[in-house]
């Protein structure tokens, strides 16, 4: 096939819709992003939290939508797509726009209604609710409104779609910040979906539904849960790998306060955050060619371990450019082991429960932010603020990788058991086609 | 190309915590904005 034929095929693949979730996304995705980038430090120097306080609140806006992401898809499915992804836009500019607004004067008796750490922990916990909706809308609209040849270059568009969100979120969000004020950063978040909120009423039709596509009740996802829950080995494997995101999601909630300050108060905390974004749009593919014939389970210890170990080199020099270092690291180890984790988990799950096992691999990212909130806080506070070691924050972080790393390597020498696993240790075709 | 892993392995496992460990000893980091840190360099 000449490339003129293929690029007309891309051309004519994919319907009107298939563009509008996509180039919503990103913008969805832009918002969260920026808000996530600017949260801790709002949360610390405009709302005066403590550093464990803020930590631990940033960490549950970063977790709660991996939990409800699974009862957001058959939501999302009952009610149709253009009325979830509208309503889930609508829900997001109201929580950006509430977020940034806690501090007004006009907020005023709401914030005296009750207290700060109630108001909110509520706020925060809204954007869950619309990003759960979005996700698996826009995933549905990728696979209905693609022809089946082009449909994984519609799920490679809208991979690389979220990464460009999420590294334009926090560039935007440093622009706002360094120009504005952090709170306009929350206004741009709300704007900028509810921009999204009028695309999708304006340009979005309903795909249509091909036969397969098969809609769970509720209950039925109910069911599903207690049927994984009860594999305790698969279980076990997503405990021990949170502990990869419980170090990821730093870079997020404490490295922003890190970085302002113990090593650079005017730093742009939020811009910095784009280069793991940056680093998975430029390098994805190169580190998918190097690591193809690496089998899925060593894949996913290496990228641990690479991830794990990149914190410290903040120990080494504690400055911005050596946090950009960092975050380039932790991300090449977030692409080793990423598209390995999901190949993992698909062959894992028995037939027919494929759906099911994949909806519970985002529990680790979920669990990671929760966990890393409360986590990175303590740290933040015990080896900064206690003993005026901040140093010994990354020696934490990183230990947290590492031993996530070695467990990893405990858990397939001990406790791993799946039909794959003979197969698993040479290589087979089929994952090195699908690498 | 996995060789190439396993250089850049070893250099983060070994070579990393090593110098990593020397720096922890050695380095000081200035706190700019916490008052209780501004009289005492940390680390």
């Amino acid at each position: 096939m000449t490339f003129s034929e293929r690029f007309h095929e891309i051309r004519t693949g994919f319907e009107r819709p298939f563009w509008v979730a996509n180039i919503s996304e990103l913008f969805e995705r832009l918002s969260y992003y920026a808000a996530f980038a600017s949260l801790p430090r709002y949360l610390h120097e405009s709302l005066n939290f403590g550093v464990e306080r803020a930590s631990s609140l940033a960490g549950l806006f970063g977790g709660l939508v991996w939990f409800l992401a699974a009862f957001g898809g058959a939501l999302a499915d009952r009610m149709g797509f253009r009325r979830a992804l509208s309503l889930a836009y609508l829900i997001l500019t109201i929580s950006y726009f509430l977020l940034g607004s806690i501090g007004s004067p006009w907020f005023a008796p709401v914030r005296n209604a009750m207290p700060l750490v109630v108001l909110v922990t509520l706020i925060l916990m809204l954007p869950a609710l619309g990003i759960s909706l979005v996700k698996p809308c826009v995933v549905g609209t990728t696979a209905r409104a693609s022809k089946e040849n082009v449909r994984s270059i519609g799920y490679s568009i809208y991979y690389t779609l979220v990464n460009i969100g999420g590294a334009a979120g926090p560039f935007l969000a440093g622009w706002v910040h360094q120009h504005l004020s952090v709170e306009k950063v929350f206004g741009m978040a709300a704007l900028s979906v509810f921009a999204m909120f009028f695309a999708v009423l304006l340009l979005f039709k309903e795909p249509r539904r091909s036969g397969e596509v098969q809609t769970e009740s509720l209950g039925q996802v109910a069911k599903n849960f207690l049927t994984v829950v009860s594999n305790w080995r698969f279980m076990l494997f997503l405990i021990i790998f949170s502990g990869y995101y419980v170090a990821f999601w730093q870079q997020f909630i404490i490295l922003p306060l890190y970085i302002h300050d113990y090593v650079n108060a005017n730093s742009n905390t939020e811009m910095l955050l784009m280069w793991d974004s940056l680093t998975v749009i430029a390098l994805q593919m190169v580190v998918s060619i190097l690591t193809q014939k690496m089998p899925s389970f060593r894949g996913i210890t290496l990228g641990t371990l690479i991830s794990g170990l990149a914190w410290l080199l903040l120990v080494l020099h504690p400055s911005v450019t050596m946090a950009v270092a960092t975050l380039i690291v932790v991300a090449i180890g977030e692409i080793t082991q990423q598209p390995r984790y999901y190949e993992y988990i698909s062959r894992l799950a028995p037939s027919g429960q494929q759906g099911t096992y994949m909806g519970f691999a985002f529990l680790p990212i979920g669990i990671g932010s929760l966990v890393g909130g409360w986590f990175g806080g303590f740290l933040l506070h015990h080896f900064g603020e206690v003993l005026h070691r901040p140093a010994l924050i990354w020696w934490a972080v990183s230990g947290v990788g590492v031993a996530t790393a070695g467990l990893l390597w405990v858990y397939d020498r001990l406790v791993r058991r799946d039909p794959l696993r003979g197969a698993d240790a040479r290589g087979t075709l089929a994952e090195e086609n699908s690498a | 190309m996995p060789q190439l892993y396993v250089i850049v392995l070893a250099i983060l496992v070994v070579v990393l915590p090593a110098i990593a460990l020397y720096r922890t000893s050695q380095l000081k980091t200035k706190c700019y904005e916490c008052p209780r840190h501004e009289t005492q360099e940390t680390l």
